[in-house]
């Protein structure tokens, strides 16, 4: 990661998922972390690829393609470590990202449109990219995904 | 099985009945089951019969124990 940190300006980490690029604002970021294997296990929560294991600890890995980019995230060993809040209590999940990461400061302009799960863009040397509510998003890729089963059902 | 870790936060469908938890053995992450998870009210009767206490020691109501960590 690079940094061009200034106090004063609020920064963000510019991560790839998928073919989509996008930012989550850096106070949610823990780390970015290689790992070769992902566990899986049958279960039936939407976006859950399975989970990583990081210093002794079990982290989810969760899966934005399909609402982002609208395909599952290709296959990777690095992933950003990110702290959800779950019922207020604060959880670490594991993101697939594509490509490396980035920190950097920037303003950023808030989005017109206020029920997404996009709060604003920033301009990266003439680059938009999209910052992310990561709660909204992960609710808006759930409910993509669970569309997408009955429809691959039916194909099928 | 040395520890058995509470479902993560982020799962929230029917695995939170299926399984206890999860485990790691030789670097492996694995669920751990719930015999109730998958057995009828009359299984689990007749396991609890041949398998005196068996489930007292493997279980614990569902949704109270998810975030614990405990040793096994």
């Amino acid at each position: 990661m690079s940094a061009e940190n200034n106090n004063l300006v609020p920064s963000f980490v510019v991560l790839q998922v998928g073919t989509r690029r996008i930012a989550l604002p850096r106070e949610g970021v823990a780390e970015l972390i290689a790992s070769p294997l992902v566990y899986k296990f049958p279960h039936t929560t939407p976006l859950i690829a399975g989970v990583v294991l990081r210093r002794g600890r079990i982290l989810p890995v969760l899966d934005l393609g399909p609402g982002l980019s609208g395909a599952l995230s290709p296959f990777t060993r690095f992933f950003l470590v990110v702290e959800r809040h779950i019922s207020s209590a604060p959880e670490k999940c594991a993101i697939p990202v594509q490509g490396a990461c980035e920190l950097v400061a920037g303003i950023m302009v808030p989005a017109a449109d206020l029920e997404g799960y996009v709060t604003g863009h920033l301009d990266l040397n003439g680059e938009q990219i999209d910052v992310l509510d990561l709660e909204k998003a992960i609710a808006l890729s759930a409910a993509n995904q669970n569309e997408w089963i009955p429809a691959t059902e039916a194909l099928s | 099985m040395r520890i058995l870790l509470g479902m993560p936060r982020s799962f929230r469908g029917e695995e939170l009945i299926w399984y206890r938890g999860l485990t790691v053995l030789g670097r492996k992450v694995l669920p751990v089951a719930d015999p109730r998870g998958f057995l009828t009210a009359e299984e689990l009767q007749r396991l609890e019969d041949e398998n005196p206490g068996l489930l007292q020691t493997a279980g614990h109501p569902v949704g109270t124990s998810r975030h614990e960590r405990e040793r096994v």
